[in-house]
């Protein structure tokens, strides 16, 4: 048995409220729109009585709230939406007579493609009964399954699961400490058991979370607060405390702490289905987990992806933080085909001392580097970004040396004029 | 009945590799044996050899397929624009700028290794002084190969001078040929270079290829 609830209005708030009449008797509830509502009422006979009985329950809990909301209760979900949404006050269909009862709806009232319910007025079907009449096999035959899923509905015999919605659960634990603590070993086993129980309950309601935040109370110092956003939804304690774990050893809190609450975001769990030909990837919670740590080696602004910017300027890119979301799994076609002569970049470019004759080089010098020139390409004159204060100029050069090295070589188009080894061919 | 004592090192037995990944360089591919999955792979060569045009050539081919690569970068010299422009997918592949921490290099690598799911992890330890080299301690290489063995990851090390020796299941060896140019005076181009690559382990074979300009 299913009940709906469908305000006639839309007042501010009525989405909120219709839950809480929803919740006051099932936890299988959905939101089927702004100001309908469709929950399970199976078992409830004990508590309220006849159909009429908690038909009449429903509504007074809704009346309590200021609801002005019809209310219908069928064997299916549908039936009882239809019935909600096209009959004023409460409704009761009995088990079998779902095609009686929602017969005078208008097919308007059905949601179907544009081009099924031109069909259907052409062929002068109006209603819902006059639709659940038509021979289900030429409804396959011309609108294929959906016209029949269609039909079933009309006759208010199409069963479905509830699609559940979850409201608004708060994942949320805190802790006031008769001692403060002063070290993250401690911290870490009470943030454990909490974390440990978070998740279960995550579990339980079937979402993960893409954010934590740990607001730490301090002796004598204002609160802090501490957010790991991961890249994929996650609910496994043990990954999410070495994620902590490492940011806390980066970054301790400056005094004792004297209290903690731990919040996780919910957010819907990762549905993802590998290709049984795809290669092999990182689990992403250990690669999380990898990262922070090497992060923690070389510094977190040094790990990561490349992204290069949409600039002439040399060496423009930007590192973003690795993303398993970003990264292509499908093997694709190559789009270059040979290899290409790739430099091997100095950062900072090599101050250079360069001899010039007739023009153009002809001895190279700087940190480990020096040769006279045996070839040479150029100059290339590059320059941009003119219009702002981040102007860049440079007459490049490709060099062979007499130490057998192929380098880029540039001059600053400023008034020093200085001369820079850009890089290394190799 | 006498005891006998099998040193430690001896014990390893290198397992025929399962598969291997194409360079992506037609030349090589069609005279060398390709890359064995599960293995050290050291590539090595001064500078201007060509062997950082190989190992991203190696790298455009692996991310191509679909594979997730790692490159420990030590002194920060990877060129992303070159690498993309290419055939590199960079969203495919994770760069660790090590700030010439050698050290620091090494246990990254040590930990994407662990970590799992790379389909290669490249370690550049070009330009590193060999002071430094020395003193790292050589059972990383050790380390290394156990970490790799028996999964689909190539861990691939870039260096001037071969330092992995026995632990690498190949050995490369590139050397310039020829550094060809077109056109002549001011309107002379770098076209590109000829590199040699002499496979020195498991059995000797050399072959050659032309890396061009953009």
């Amino acid at each position: 048995m299913f009940a709906c609830l469908h305000a006639s209005g839309a007042p501010e708030g009525i989405e909120e409220a219709l839950y809480e009449v929803a919740d006051h008797f099932s936890p299988s509830i959905e939101a089927t729109g702004p100001s309908t509502i469709v929950f399970s009422v199976d078992g409830l006979e004990k508590l309220f009585g006849t159909p009429r009985e908690l038909a009449s329950e429903i509504a007074r809990q809704g009346a309590e709230r200021g609801i002005d909301a019809n209310v219908a209760i069928a064997s299916n979900p549908d039936a009882a939406l239809h019935a909600a949404r096209h009959f004023p006050g409460v409704t009761l269909i009995p088990a079998g007579q779902e095609t009686q009862a929602l017969g005078e709806i208008p097919l308007s009232e059905l949601s179907m493609p544009a081009q099924m319910h031109d069909t259907l007025l052409r062929w002068g079907i109006r209603t819902f009964s006059e639709f659940a009449a038509l021979p289900p096999l030429g409804i396959l035959e011309r609108f294929g399954m959906e016209g029949l899923q269609l039909q079933d509905t009309a006759r208010g015999m199409m069963q479905r699961p509830l699609m559940l919605s979850r409201g608004n659960i708060h994942f949320q634990r805190g802790t006031e400490l008769e001692h403060a603590l002063d070290n993250l070993q401690s911290l870490l086993f009470l943030v454990n058991g909490l974390l440990v129980d978070l998740c279960r309950e995550m579990h339980r309601h079937g979402v993960a979370t893409h954010e934590l935040r740990l607001v730490l109370q301090l002796e004598h110092h204002p609160a802090q607060e501490r957010v790991l956003s991961f890249p994929v939804p996650a609910r496994e304690a043990a990954s999410m405390l070495k994620l902590l774990q490492l940011h806390l050893e980066s970054n301790p809190p400056p005094a004792a702490i004297t209290a903690f609450t731990l919040h996780l975001a919910p957010v819907e769990p990762r549905m993802a289905q590998s290709g049984l030909f795809c290669p092999a990837a990182p689990e992403p919670a250990r690669l999380q987990i990898t990262l922070a740590r090497i992060g923690g080696i070389v510094g977190h602004e040094n790990v990561g992806s490349a992204e290069l910017l949409d600039t002439h300027r040399p060496d423009g890119f930007l590192l973003r933080p690795f993303s398993m979301d970003r990264v292509r799994d499908e093997p694709r076609q190559r789009k270059v085909s040979g290899t290409r002569l790739i430099p091997r970049l100095y950062r900072p470019p090599l101050v250079a001392k360069v001899m010039l004759e007739k023009g153009h080089p002809c001895r190279v010098a700087a940190l480990g580097i020096s040769g006279n020139v045996m070839s040479w390409s150029g100059p290339w004159r590059g320059s941009g970004d003119w219009w702002n204060h981040q102007a860049w100029g440079r007459d490049e050069w490709d060099v062979a040396l007499s130490d057998g090295g192929l380098y880029r070589i540039y001059r600053e188009l400023s008034e020093q004029g200085k001369w820079f080894v850009a890089g290394v061919y190799d | 009945m006498s005891e006998i004592v099998v040193p430690a090192s001896l014990l390893y037995r290198s397992l025929p590799p399962s598969s291997s990944l194409p360079t992506g360089v037609d030349s090589l591919d069609g005279n060398l044996p390709g890359l064995p999955r599960g293995a050290i792979t050291e590539i090595s060569g001064l500078p201007s050899s060509g062997k950082t045009s190989l190992l991203i050539s190696i790298l455009a081919q692996a991310t191509c397929g679909g594979e997730i690569c790692a490159l420990v970068d030590i002194y920060n010299r990877f060129d992303p624009f070159s690498a993309s422009r290419a055939g590199v997918l960079l969203s495919n592949l994770l760069w660790v700028r090590c700030r010439g921490d050698a050290g620091g290099a090494l246990k990254a690598a040590d930990l994407l290794l662990h970590g799992g799911g790379m389909g290669v992890v490249c370690l550049d330890i070009c330009e590193v002084p060999a002071r430094i080299l020395n003193a790292l301690p050589t059972s990383y290489w050790y380390r290394f190969r156990r970490a790799v063995e028996n999964t689909p990851a190539i861990l691939l090390v870039l260096s001037q001078q071969q330092n992995v020796r026995s632990c690498a299941a190949r050995t490369l060896e590139c050397r310039h040929v020829e550094i060809s140019w077109t056109g002549t005076g001011h309107a002379r181009l770098l076209e590109g270079l000829r590199a040699e690559v002499a496979l020195r382990k498991p059995a000797p074979a050399v072959a050659e290829f032309s890396a061009g300009t953009f």
